[in-house]
């Protein structure tokens, strides 16, 4: 059967950063209760810190290799409506801009951790999409805009 | 898809951000080109933020490699494969 629902894919940065695996079952749970498939891409370390968090399954529902993920979007075997990177690092910056590239529709980076505004900076001066917020180990700060985000993006595809 | 690790590979600068890397490509070698995110060189695709810089060197092809916990590298592989293919997709910079 086809599936119809709306595509959303999740790219993990490094999971250094506590608040990481929470934002992603977060928005993960989000995503889905809004009617959206959601994958999550990440290296094995970000992906076994979200599946060993939802060892039932109840928010996770797909997960892949972020390597073999940037792959098959490069050679459009995979696509995504929503596009969602989460940044803490330089490289993350790099993700995003690459996801911007190859989806067919939107990229925007979840910036925290300590150099949220740097990287931030680092976004703009690309005409990179993102929200920010300085979380490191308590989601509070990041949350309420990832709310707002989804929520946007949910309204603007339905 | 494979990883970086099965390739014959000399690391020219480590754990740097990205911008350091492209600064580091045009400022040292005499030909590079410009390639989109996503460019698959080998079994690796490129990421980047534009422009991404690519260099060649003989038969030496000179890229950023990007890793999520380590940041940017530049790479240098000897590759007349890809030296002649970026030769013919690349947009040539310089």
């Amino acid at each position: 059967m086809n599936d119809k629902r709306k595509k959303a894919l999740l790219l993990l940065g490094c999971p250094e950063v506590p608040v990481q695996t929470s934002l992603a079952i977060y928005i993960s749970d989000l995503l889905e209760k809004s009617g959206v498939r959601v994958t999550i891409a990440g290296n094995n370390a970000a992906l076994g810190l979200v599946l060993t968090a939802d060892p039932a399954g109840y928010y996770i529902n797909d997960t892949a290799d972020l390597d073999a993920t940037i792959g098959g979007l490069s050679e459009k075997r995979v696509d995504a409506d929503i596009c969602y990177v989460l940044i803490h690092n330089d490289a993350g910056v790099s993700y995003l801009a690459t996801a911007a590239a190859l989806i067919s529709g939107e990229a925007v980076g979840i910036i925290f951790g300590n150099d949220a505004v740097a990287l931030a900076q680092q976004c703009d001066d690309a005409g990179l999409e993102h929200i920010r917020a300085r979380a490191v180990h308590n989601p509070k700060p990041i949350i309420s805009k990832v709310n707002m985000e989804v929520e946007r993006w949910v309204a603007s595809n339905s | 898809m494979g990883c970086v690790e099965q390739l014959n590979y000399e690391i020219l600068l480590s754990k740097a951000r990205f911008k350091e890397c492209s600064t580091f490509i045009s400022s040292n070698y005499d030909e590079y080109y410009k390639i989109q995110p996503g460019y698959r060189m080998m079994n690796v695709f490129i990421i980047g933020v534009p422009p991404i810089y690519v260099a060649v060197d003989g038969d030496n092809i000179i890229f950023p490699y990007t890793k999520p916990c380590h940041g940017t590298f530049v790479l240098t592989i000897s590759s007349p494969e890809e030296v002649k293919k970026i030769k013919t997709t690349g947009k040539l910079v310089k």
